[in-house]
């Protein structure tokens, strides 16, 4: 579908996205399959459930045996969309690689309330290792979208693309920062640049997925008033495969290059990022590089609180980079 | 030996001993592989490809109209070779690349046989091998393709070990399938009551077993001996052509359920020195114990020819 109903500027809740998108799908595409672990309220994927009633699942607090069965779903030349929150979605992860990445099974795997974001529920619940996992997994593509259009545009991707997909998406309410006629693409990020070209400075670099796209993107705004800093925001959706020409470009340009997200360091963007400029041919000798990412376990508190006390907030990242271009 | 088993049906263990032979040579030539899991299911194999168990195409492995089959015991799949070569499907040449690197073929790509069941190769359903995981899959296949085909649904096979009982995932889809009422679900329990570490129920016991599938809504055929009930037991029910053929017909006649046949067999059957040895659950037989093994099968072979004279 071309054009997105969402408006830049409008605040909207992901996951309500995806399950109204999810039926818009199921309507369009008659092979599309959708299984549940117990969650479908909070996953919005029982919007599926109610509309198609055959094609629809809900296996239970099995999160393992929802994969399984999604593989052999796809097996008989259907399209499997799982759900569960990101950390549940980890606990499928051997069978993830086991029966649906081995035998290329075309199964979207989405999990939901990803990172700390999650807030209130605590770290039994904050999906902070789902990145990392999954990209561990060979074949498998990794996705986290910024905002409503870009969610909407990269599931119109999946329901033509057999590839085996994961997917993870945040709990809040976050603003449409991209055009309505935005489109998605594996392998490629969205750059937002903030100055106008005739008063651009040094270029600083943000790097980012899903709520900390936000984050970055404020950052970069109050970063925008420095003459000497040209703030640029990339929002890397698309986190395997990653945009290598954008991080050539990004290194080519910068003086700063800092990766922020709601997981942990390992494993995350901010090692795939520095693996990619390290082995390219780009040469920066003043480049500075920092990751800005989970040191480890977070615990109960507000979105807003814990992204504050975590240093994923607006005022951490700008700090960061202040420190950073003295 | 008390051989008198052949005479249940010799035309039959003629084939099972094909089989094994092949097992035995292909293992040998790996230098590495499972015998004993392998050997415990040659007769649930030749009765689901020889004696009509299963339906299938045989010049189209891919035939949409086929029962899928899905070898949960994944450590298994030496005997679902040797089947395949003996359906033509996999030459000897093949069965020879068993566990080997194909050095010619680009990276991840291979027509070699795998240690375990993968879909690289020609007729398998589901890549298996990490134990719990294939029955899931086949639940999966199973829901689909009623989905697909309602009651003229083709039948999911799937060949459990009694080991993987101890795994979680497999629970979990027993439950479910019986839930969902999958009747087109036939799961096979090659229970020969032993695991690498030792008798599966001084590891971590899985019994009651038929119960257990009783108390989750499936349709049971047959009940577990475990193994310390076993004590000079040379021949079960598990290696019985007969009464695995007219298992398998109660089982695809089953119209509300999900079903399991518990088939009490000997892991390393049929090879004396392999049977009822769990160190033979993951090593393979050297030069001399290849020769033993082979020459024993040669003399059942004898005597299945005779008794079919």
């Amino acid at each position: 579908m071309s054009r997105s109903k969402y408006e830049l500027g409008k605040e909207v809740s992901l996951r309500d996205v995806y399950g109204d998108y999810l039926v818009e799908l199921g309507k369009k595409y008659p092979n599309i399959i959708v299984i549940d672990a117990d969650l479908s309220s909070s996953t919005k994927a029982n919007k599926f459930g109610k509309e198609f009633k055959q094609r629809y699942l809900n296996v239970g607090i099995s999160e393992t045996l929802m994969q399984l069965m999604a593989s052999g779903i796809a097996s008989e030349d259907y399209k499997v969309y799982t759900n569960t929150f990101a950390i549940f979605a980890v606990k499928g992860a051997e069978k993830i690689l086991q029966a649906i990445a081995r035998d290329k099974r075309d199964v979207k795997i989405i999990g939901t309330h990803g990172g700390i974001s999650v807030g209130e529920d605590g770290d039994s619940h904050q999906g902070i290792n789902d990145i990392a996992v999954m990209r561990s997994i060979p074949g498998l593509y990794v996705f986290c979208p910024a905002d409503a259009v870009e969610l909407e545009s990269m599931l119109d991707f999946t329901a033509e693309d057999k590839t085996p997909t994961y997917i993870r998406i945040s709990r809040n309410k976050l603003p449409v920062i991209h055009n309505p006629e935005y489109k998605f693409q594996p392998g490629r990020a969205s750059v937002f640049e903030i100055k106008p070209a005739q008063k651009k400075g040094k270029t600083v670099t943000i790097i980012s997925y899903g709520d900390t796209v936000h984050s970055s993107l404020d950052a970069a705004k109050s970063l925008a008033k420095y003459d000497e800093i040209n703030p640029v925001v990339v929002n890397m959706s698309s986190i395997e495969p990653i945009d290598k020409e954008v991080l050539r470009e990004a290194k080519e340009k910068s003086k700063i290059i800092i990766t922020v997200e709601d997981h942990v360091w390992s494993g995350g963007l901010g090692e795939a990022v520095g693996r990619v400029m390290l082995e390219d041919d780009v040469k920066n000798p003043d480049l500075k590089f920092k990751t800005i990412a989970l040191m480890g376990f977070a615990e109960s508190g507000s979105w807003k609180d814990l992204y504050k006390k975590y240093g994923l907030d607006k005022d951490h990242i700008t700090r960061c980079i202040i420190e950073m271009v003295k | 030996m008390d051989t008198s088993y052949l005479k249940i049906d010799p035309k039959g263990y003629l084939i099972s001993t094909k089989i094994r032979k092949y097992v035995i040579d292909m293992l040998y030539e790996a230098g590495s592989g499972h015998p004993g899991g392998s050997l415990s299911w040659v007769e649930i194999g030749n009765d689901l490809y020889f004696r009509g168990g299963l339906v299938y195409n045989e010049h189209d492995p891919n035939w949409e109209g086929r029962d899928r089959f899905v070898l949960s015991k994944g450590h298994g799949v030496p005997t679902l070779y040797a089947i395949y070569a003996i359906l033509g499907w996999l030459s000897e040449e093949d069965l020879r690349t068993l566990r080997k690197a194909d050095m010619e073929m680009p990276k991840g790509k291979t027509r070699y046989l795998q240690g375990h069941p993968s879909t690289k190769n020609i007729g398998i359903e589901a890549s298996t091998g990490s134990l719990g995981s294939g029955i899931g899959v086949a639940v999966g296949k199973a829901y689909a393709l009623k989905i697909k085909h309602g009651k003229k649904s083709p039948k999911v096979i799937v060949v459990c070990g009694d080991g993987e009982h101890q795994t979680e995932e497999l629970w979990a889809a027993i439950r479910e399938a019986g839930n969902l009422k999958l009747d087109n679900l036939i799961v096979y329990v090659d229970h020969n009551g032993l695991q690498i570490d030792g008798a599966v129920e001084n590891i971590s016991s899985i019994y009651p077993l038929a119960e257990k599938y009783k108390v989750h809504k499936w349709n049971v055929i047959g009940r577990e001996i475990p193994f310390s009930e076993r004590s000079n037991i040379f021949f079960l029910e598990g290696h019985d052509l007969k009464w695995l053929r007219e298992a398998n017909k109660e089982a695809r006649k089953e119209e509300k359920k999900p079903t399991v046949i518990i088939a009490n067999t000997i892991k390393g059957f049929g090879v004396q020195f392999m049977e009822n040895n769990p160190e033979w659950h993951g090593k393979a037989p050297n030069k001399e114990q290849r020769d033993e093994a082979i020459s024993y099968l040669n003399k059942l072979e004898e005597e299945c020819k005779k008794l079919i004279l």
